[in-house]
């Protein structure tokens, strides 16, 4: 079979020239036997004209939908030469649903820290790690947006880089076991888990607590909440990479009082093969 | 003769009209876009987690029910749902998955129970914090105003020693705004959601002296007419301050007091609705005060789940705008993580 039919569609706009030539090195993309191949859409603001570059899609969430899970990169001309002024393209992922809206990564040239470029733009941002909690919206119509604007100027350009979009579901999360326990302060969780990892805290005193935990890998996001006595919080981080893979949280309050309990769920736990696909 | 071979062939093409419509969809379509209550019902039971059969009987049961509830035959919509409960009780741990099946009862009779006016909703929380946006501290004793963004309706409540509070006992969801003034004259909001799923929402919000700029607007829908009600958010990337509030009876909002920190990202949502749209603009020592507009977009295309999630079919299933293209995700991704 020829799967360059397959890993090449239609070009729906203009891109830089030094883009074209790297999309058409884009035929030796590998994965791993047996994974399915998968490819990243690059939203650009170049030759809009409303200055925006946007891709959608809206979807019904099907029962056992945990979560969707993914990966950006912000890419832009305007680094270095305009890196500090106005003249400053942003980016923008959010979902929305009936009763709901979560802005999943925002940012500009100058909150982003940046790297030598690629795909024809002068800079590139590190990876952004991003995961939506879809489990309360089973049966409703929501909507993944990512966007890159114009700001300033329609002259120099960016783009938004996004990686193949994960679904979790339910069913894929097992309890890792012998892992739990209590926590009084701050702490550090870690193990080898699979690519989607669930914390699960209680808390456990008479007081209200801010809870905060940090994935420390590199392109790591960081969850907040508030839990009252008694009262859970589940956060689900994932990565991209082979299972098993190290895991490393960070876990901190802003509360003088903090006890809580920890529970760890995970799509891989000892005893199950090495999944080589992500 | 003739005659007879003429009318028993219409026969059979009239009566094989029904039979190809319902192969041609698999049965189900008579459940798929059920309204409330039976959507979620509808929702759940064509989930592959339901063997056919009975998926596609069961599926006719609720849609039967709707069709009774909307004629106002509340009893025939009643026995329809009970009998969809002895349909799923008997295919428990057979034909259904038992904690499957009970879930399935369960909504079943929450829908009856609707329907009898005997639904008692679970009461709900919304929990947050107030913290100093330069130290980061809990503020105690500040004044926390939380509005429901569709309904209008509001609730008051003052932090903790911790800068924590809580509202309690709400039986309204969906997306609120959380505005905070303290006694030193610190001022902050945020936005938050709070699903009838869930039992609480969580929402922090910083707090910070008034700036000295300002951001006006309005917020249209798609054919142009002004959007009462809308949540109205911005950005500030460069300091990542973020402000709320909702736009008014004609659709215009105002953020008073903004710090103008450059780069602004201002988004638009509509509770009932879902539907939203973003724009950008400057606030800048040059520049303290701003007029930007929002128009608010629902999809015009919805797939029946996440379509084409790894891009393997180019933009099948997406909705573009723009330039968009498709390349070797190993050209941009090319870290797969191993591992902290």
């Amino acid at each position: 079979m020829d799967m360059t039919k397959f890993r090449l569609p239609a070009i729906s706009a203009v891109v830089p020239c030094t883009a074209l030539m790297l999309l058409a090195g884009a035929q030796g993309a590998t994965a791993a036997d047996g994974c399915p191949v998968t490819q990243a859409a690059v939203v650009s603001n170049a030759g809009s004209q409303s200055a925006k570059g946007t891709l959608s899609q809206a979807f019904v969430v099907p029962p056992a939908y945990e979560a969707v899970s993914g990966r950006l990169r912000f890419l832009s001309s305007e680094w270095p030469q305009y890196y500090g002024t106005e003249y400053n393209d942003t980016y923008l992922a959010r979902l929305t649903a009936p009763g709901k809206v979560e802005i999943i990564a925002s940012g500009n040239v100058n909150s982003s820290s940046w790297s030598s470029g690629m795909l024809g733009y002068n800079g590139a941002t590190p990876e952004i790690n991003y995961n939506v909690d879809l489990s309360g919206l089973v049966g409703k119509t929501v909507q993944l947006a990512y966007e890159v604007q114009d700001v300033g100027d329609t002259i120099v350009d960016s783009a938004l880089a996004v990686d193949a979009v994960k679904i979790l579901r339910t069913e894929q999360f097992v309890p890792v076991p012998g892992e739990g326990g209590a926590l009084t302060g701050s702490a550090t969780i870690s193990g080898s888990y699979g690519q989607a990892v669930k914390l699960t805290f209680k808390n456990q005193n008479i007081l209200g607590t801010t809870i905060s935990v940090k994935d420390t890998g590199p392109f790591g996001e960081t969850k907040e909440s508030i839990i009252l006595p008694q009262q859970s919080v589940t956060f689900t981080f994932s990565s991209f990479g082979e299972e098993p893979m190290g895991w490393n949280f960070e876990v901190s309050t802003k509360s003088d009082a903090f006890v809580v309990s920890y529970g760890v769920e995970s799509t891989w736990t000892e005893g199950m093969p090495p999944n080589p696909c992500y | 003769m003739l005659r007879l071979i003429v009318l028993f062939s219409s026969l059979l093409t009239i009566s094989l009209i029904p039979l190809q419509t319902y192969a041609s969809n698999n049965g189900t379509a008579a459940c798929e876009a059920l309204p409330e209550p039976f959507q979620q019902l509808a929702t759940m039971t064509l989930d592959p987690s339901v063997e056919n059969p009975p998926q596609v009987g069961l599926c006719h049961r609720v849609a039967n029910a709707e069709k009774h509830f909307e004629k106002g035959s509340d009893d025939k919509a009643i026995q329809e749902l009970n009998k969809y409960i002895a349909g799923i009780n008997q295919g428990s741990g057979k034909s259904i998955e038992e904690s499957y099946a009970a879930a399935l009862v369960s909504e079943a009779e929450r829908v009856i129970s609707i329907i009898t006016g005997t639904f008692e909703p679970d009461t709900m929380a919304i929990n947050g914090g107030v913290f100093g946006y330069s130290d980061q501290a809990p503020v105690a004793g500040a004044t926390v105003t939380v509005s429901f963004i569709e309904s209008g309706s509001s609730f008051t409540v003052t932090t903790d020693s911790n800068g924590l509070f809580s509202i309690t006992d709400l039986t309204e969801s969906g997306v609120y705004v959380a505005d905070v003034t303290t006694s030193d004259g610190r001022t902050g909001s945020a936005q938050g959601s709070l699903l009838e799923t869930e039992s609480s929402s969580s929402v922090l919000v910083t707090v910070d002296l008034a700036g000295s700029s300002a951001i006006y607007g309005t917020v249209f829908d798609s054919s142009g007419q002004p959007v009462p009600g809308a949540l109205v958010t911005a950005i500030f990337p460069d300091t990542d301050r973020k402000y709320s509030t909702t736009s008014s009876a004609d659709g215009s909002f105002s953020l008073m007091n903004v710090h103008g920190d450059g780069t602004l990202i201002l988004v638009g949502f509509k509770n009932d609705t879902g539907a939203s749209g973003s724009t950008t603009g400057v606030l800048s020592s040059y520049t303290s005060q701003i007029t930007r507009n929002l128009t608010l977009k629902a999809p015009e295309t919805v797939n029946a789940e996440l379509l084409n999630s790894g891009f393997e079919n180019g933009l099948d299933g997406w909705s573009t705008e723009g330039s968009v293209t498709i390349i070797d995700r190993d050209l941009v991704f090319t870290t797969p993580d191993s591992g902290n």
